[in-house]
């Protein structure tokens, strides 16, 4: 049976049969043109298929270093050698001193091969000094000479070792020598051999022909029929492509819009409210009192441009200016300090979402009611890797006769389920205008460590009375770059914002 | 936040017992305390003055005395007495009276029910007489006093005193400003005492931490450690707060420093105790919360109160009162109304039981069912409200018992317009390969116009409290911030394709409310890019938001001439597109050509009230 073979196969099976049956893999690509690869590849398959034998043996590639070169180039012996002429000549012990003069060295390089002259039986040591030694012999050339003599004479500017040289231990150790000396470089080499096997000679002797294949199907083709008889190239399929990465949202806008597509599959409605806001809004609406540390210039970005916003209706500004002094109708005791109007004209960058929430309480204060609002917050924060002035926030509200602080660790719970968080804990903690109040923390599957993601509770009667609202109004604002830093597993919050085009394209869509 | 060190042993010989450090966390989670751990510290006598430090195992030895400003070579200044195990924790605002080992063994107690309701502190009558007089009206009008005897305090209780003036300082008097505390050795005061003001140059006193040297009022304000720190809250005042007492010994110079003289020591046995401030709710409540703290710290002291004259002072006429008054506060619980808040079920018998454990009085009221009538200490700070006692109630009950739920009344999801038409434009930008970057809507002058070689057009929101030059105003563009990422993403590789799709802020003069309003930018980077590549751009944008532009030439001193039109909708201007200047290039190191567009795609949203939300239709709810 005559068999059909790639081109390339063709080509290397018919040299190695022109070549008697052995071939080194440099020869074939030598000799047929097939690059080192592509050989490698087909010889490879062959041996798979039993027809021929790859054999490895390791040579060893000697060339000269700095310190050979100028040795060679100077047409003189080895310092030891001079050394032991020296001392031969001298008939006497010698100091390491008389040695350099007497070699025209110095006494550094006369100490660094004392070892050699013991060593290769030229001398012996007699105290600080040396004497030649009466069993040597000078005529006879040491194997490191020989070596360098090898390397010297080699028409190349290198030397190849046989292998049987090449593993020889002895001639190692030589070459250990004479590399630390700075005399050669040695390289391992790997040489690949091909053999034919009697399988691999009986499928020549069945016959093989070359068959035409093709790199590219080509409309052309498709056109004329030609497809028909023409064969494909295989590809590799193991081989890497270069990366390709698809157009995608921004990492932090996938938490973003994972947190609103939560709410919105909890039932909640979606609405917005200002970046500029008043204090009266972002504040005092929040039972904040006017002397609250957050409020303080230190914290909370004000606005020179506009400077001041219009307040609401006056029948609410006196209703809040009375709950913040003495509780107003709200049966609370108030913070018992005189309100002003001036401070709740001030215009902030609204310092939380919950400005939004509660203005959204005013507006629609018959129940039932599920609201939130995924939108930008600013501090007043210098940037740092735990700092930026500005984040993003999810604050909800559920205004209902039947909700408790039980379904708010529900509703909390079920969210941060939808974002992959199984494990919530909750523990109080404390704001103005909630009461109770609680901290909200979560992990991720298997970790140790909990992360506070925000806070939550039942809004004050001080704070839903003045809107109009006579049922429990549950509130939470969750910080939503925090839970980005815990789900990318980032230790600077600046990564977010700075879109390095590497990580844009490397956070894959399923993290 | 502060953090705090609590000695464990200090806590168990109160508390009786030794808790395990697991019931020690359990007990503080219950109550809202940050944890931060337990550790040892390493305990030193400064050898010259006696005062006590606490450092922790890698800190270094202080080359002087914090307390007493004593200098000396490390080694020999401090001698070490031993390490101590402590629980140390984040001091919380709004429950400054468990962070000393008093207070916090207290509140332990109850939880572990041990000892519940409330802590009785029998007052006697006063020995001690305080004269105030009106000129302090105008500087620190507020104070009260009390006396504490039979305290017994060693070198540790005189640390720990000192740790309970500096938490109360921070927590309650927000660091002096409203109240600030002071303690004296009651034998080195010779009573009436005056509580008046003097000029800063006409009296002389020995101050604490200093060398011996009796100095002025406005000497230790400009040089005196404290004195540099504190004198902001005296500023404006040509004369400054003082205590001084029958024989012109001076105690103290409000909100500053005590007097050497009055200082109190291991050997101090009774002390008189004063707080002054600017808030009348504040220093009563730091009084009553030192008081009460200190009677828990030094188990067998006695607490006696202060006779005090005030003055006509704050529209009121002249009055004489016994202080501290210890004054309790009541309020009603609804347990139905409770239990339906938190979402728990109780009897009113469980509830009395749960809120005498967070050491109120609690007690049935008579006549009615399910009414509990709740007496709060005179220590806690935080209760204004019934519910901060439903908040207490729920604390005690333990939140982790409290079982989640759902609301049980359906209501529709509904999502904001805007945010729909920035997914799809998004969605548009994705599939044609580009990248979304996220920026921050704060930016600055130098980067909105300078980097676009444009003027001021003075219609952006402006900081009046930057907290740095680089955040100063709110953007009214994307694109000079996605010039900024372009020029970030250097060498990663080309093409490069970014959009942001997010907010600016306009406010047109004369309208009262700056308009936020959606854009779109984008760019392409690469070795050769042009106008028509980002106009297919502009234009498949318009087809797919349903939004047809007309483009029009434009000159704009970012872009190319020639190569820069501005976009139309419905003959209003919404946008630019074209090629950035090589000028502008140049400015952001960048060496490719780069082209870019703008839309605002506010025209396509409806221009009524941004912020209405359309009432929820409830479903087969009705009944509200």
């Amino acid at each position: 049976m005559v068999r059909q073979l790639t081109t390339n196969a063709y080509k290397v099976l018919k040299q190695l049969e022109a070549q008697g049956g052995r071939l080194g893999m440099e020869a074939v690509v030598a000799q047929t043109g097939i690059d080192q690869s592509q050989a490698m590849a087909v010889a490879t398959a062959f041996a798979q298929d039993g027809w021929i034998e790859i054999t490895e043996e390791i040579r060893l590639e000697l060339s000269l270093d700095e310190e050979g070169a100028a040795f060679v180039k100077s047409g003189a012996s080895l310092l030891e050698r001079r050394a032991a002429e020296a001392l031969r000549q001298k008939a006497q012990p010698m100091t390491p001193v008389e040695l350099a003069e007497a070699t025209g060295s110095d006494a550094q390089a006369i100490g660094k091969i004392m070892r050699y002259l013991t060593a290769k039986g030229y001398a012996e040591r007699a105290g600080k000094s040396l004497v030649w030694s009466s069993a040597a012999d000078l005529d006879i050339r040491q194997p490191d000479e020989i070596l360098l003599e090898r390397l010297t004479r080699s028409s190349e500017s290198c030397l190849l070792l046989d292998a049987s040289e090449s593993n020889d231990e002895a001639l190692q150790e030589i070459i250990k020598g004479l590399r630390s000396r700075g005399y050669l470089r040695s390289k391992e080499r790997k040489f690949r051999e091909i053999r034919l096997t009697q399988i691999g000679k009986d499928v020549l002797s069945d016959g093989i022909e070359e068959r035409v294949e093709i790199n590219q199907l080509t409309e052309a083709m498709l056109l004329s029929g030609a497809w028909r008889k023409a064969s494909f190239r295989s590809y590799d399929v193991t081989l890497a492509t270069a990366p390709v990465r698809p157009g995608k949202m921004h990492p932090l806008r996938r938490v973003l819009e994972e947190t609103r597509r939560a709410f919105l599959n909890l039932g909640f409605a979606e609405i917005r409210g200002p970046y500029v806001e008043s204090a009266f809004w972002d504040f005092d609406a929040l039972f904040q009192p006017q002397d609250h540390p957050a409020r303080e210039m230190q914290d909370t970005f004000y606005c020179a441009r506009p400077n001041q916003f219009e307040l609401p209706d006056e029948a609410l500004v006196e209703t809040i200016r009375r709950t913040h002094e003495d509780g107003g109708e709200t049966g609370s005791t108030g913070w018992r300090y005189k309100w002003s109007a001036q401070k709740a004209r001030q215009v902030v960058l609204r310092t939380h979402t919950t400005a939004v929430t509660v203005a959204a309480c005013h507006k629609n204060p018959q129940p039932p009611q599920k609201i939130f609002c995924v939108g930008r917050v600013f501090r007043r924060e210098t940037i740092d890797w735990k700092h930026l002035p500005e984040f993003h926030q999810v604050d909800g509200v559920i205004i209902d006769k039947d909700a408790s602080f039980a379904s708010l660790l529900g509703t909390l719970t079920a969210f941060y389920k939808q974002m992959g968080f199984d494990e919530v804990k909750f523990r109080p903690d404390f704001f103005p205008y909630t009461e109770p109040s609680v901290g909200v923390f979560v992990r991720l599957p298997g970790a140790k460590d909990w992360f506070e993601l925000g806070g939550a509770g039942v809004f004050r009667p001080e704070v839903v009375q003045p809107a109009g609202v006579e049922v429990p109004v549950l509130a939470w604002g969750l910080g939503l770059e925090r839970l980005a830093m815990v789900r990318y597993q980032l230790e600077d919050i600046r990564q977010l914002y700075l879109s390095q085009l590497d990580w844009l394209k490397e956070s894959a869509l399923s993290r | 936040m502060p953090v705090i060190a609590i000695p464990i042993e200090e806590l168990n010989r109160r508390l009786g017992r030794d808790l395990t450090s697991g019931e020690m966390e359990a007990h503080l989670d219950q109550l809202g305390v940050d944890l931060d751990g337990f550790s040892k510290l390493r305990r030193y006598r400064c050898r010259p003055s006696g005062a006590l430090i606490e450092l922790n195992p890698n800190e270094e030895l202080p080359p002087r005395c914090p307390e007493t400003l004593v200098e000396g070579k490390p080694d020999e200044l401090w001698e070490y007495l031993g390490d101590v195990d402590v629980v140390k924790m984040d001091l919380l605002p709004v429950r400054p009276d468990i962070f000393d080992a008093g207070g916090l063994t207290r509140a332990i107690k109850g939880l572990m029910a041990v000892e519940t309701g409330l802590a009785a502190y029998p007052l006697d009558p006063p020995s001690l007489e305080v004269f105030v007089h009106a000129s302090v009206e105008s500087v620190r009008p507020q104070i009260g006093c009390a006396v504490i005897r039979n305290l017994q305090i060693d070198d540790v209780g005189l640390r720990m005193l000192m740790k309970l003036q500096e938490n109360l300082h921070w927590a309650l008097a927000r660091d002096r400003k409203l109240a600030s505390i002071g303690v004296y050795e009651l034998s080195a005061i010779k009573g009436p005492i005056t509580y008046s003001t003097v000029g800063r140059e006409d009296i002389r006193f020995v101050p604490l931490q200093s060398d011996g040297q009796a100095v002025t009022p406005q000497a230790i304000l400009s040089h005196h450690p404290k004195g540099t720190a504190y004198a902001h809250l005296l500023e404006g005042h040509p004369r400054v707060p003082l205590l001084i007492d029958k024989v012109e010994q001076v105690l103290s110079m409000p909100p500053i420093i005590n007097s050497h003289e009055t200082r109190v020591t291991t050997e101090t046995k009774d002390v008189f105790v004063d707080v002054t401030g600017i808030s009348d709710r504040v220093v009563t409540k730091c009084l009553h919360t030192l008081v009460t703290s200190m009677l828990e710290l030094f188990p067998g002291s006695r607490a006696e109160r202060v006779q005090m004259h005030f003055p006509a002072m704050h529209n009121l006429p002249a009055t004489s009162v016994a202080l501290p008054t210890m004054a309790t506060e009541s309020f009603e619980i609804d347990v139905h109304h409770a239990c339906r808040r938190i979402g728990i079920d109780l009897t009113r018998e469980q509830a009395i039981e749960l809120l005498r454990r967070m050491r109120h009085h609690a007690e049935a009221t008579e006549g009615s069912a399910h009414h509990i009538r709740v007496t709060v200490a005179p220590y806690r700070n935080d209760i204004m409200h019934e519910v901060d006692l439903i908040e207490d109630l729920a604390i005690a009950y333990g939140y982790h018992r409290i079982v989640p739920v759902l609301v049980p009344n359906m209501t529709v999801a509904q999502e904001r317009p805007e945010r729909i038409l920035a997914n799809r434009a998004r969605g548009a930008l994705i599939g044609l390969g580009f990248f979304e970057v996220m920026s921050l809507l704060l930016s600055n002058p130098e980067e909105q116009y300078a980097l676009m070689n444009v003027d001021d057009p003075g219609d952006a929101v402006l900081l009046d409290n930057p907290a740095s030059v680089e955040q100063s105003m709110m953007r009214t563009m994307i694109l000079p911030q996605l010039l900024r990422l372009f020029a970030l993403n250097r060498g990663q590789g080309l093409p490069q394709r970014l959009f942001e799709a997010d907010d600016v802020v306009i406010f047109e003069q004369g309208t009262p409310h700056p308009s936020e309003r959606l854009h779109l930018s984008g760019g392409i980077l690469d070795t050769q890019v042009g106008f028509s590549d980002i106009k297919a751009i502009t234009e498949a944008i318009a087809h797919e938001l349903g939004m047809p532009l007309t483009y029009q030439p434009i000159q704009h001193p970012a872009f190319l001439e020639g190569r820069a039109a501005q976009l139309f909708y419905r003959d209003e201007p919404v946008g630019i597109a074209g090629e950035i200047h090589p000028v502008v290039l140049e400015k952001l190191r960048l060496v490719q050509p780069l082209a870019v567009f703008e839309i605002s795609l506010q025209p396509l949203l409806a221009t009524e009230d941004l912020y209405a939300l359309e009432p929820s239709k409830s479903h087969g709810e009705t009944d509200v």
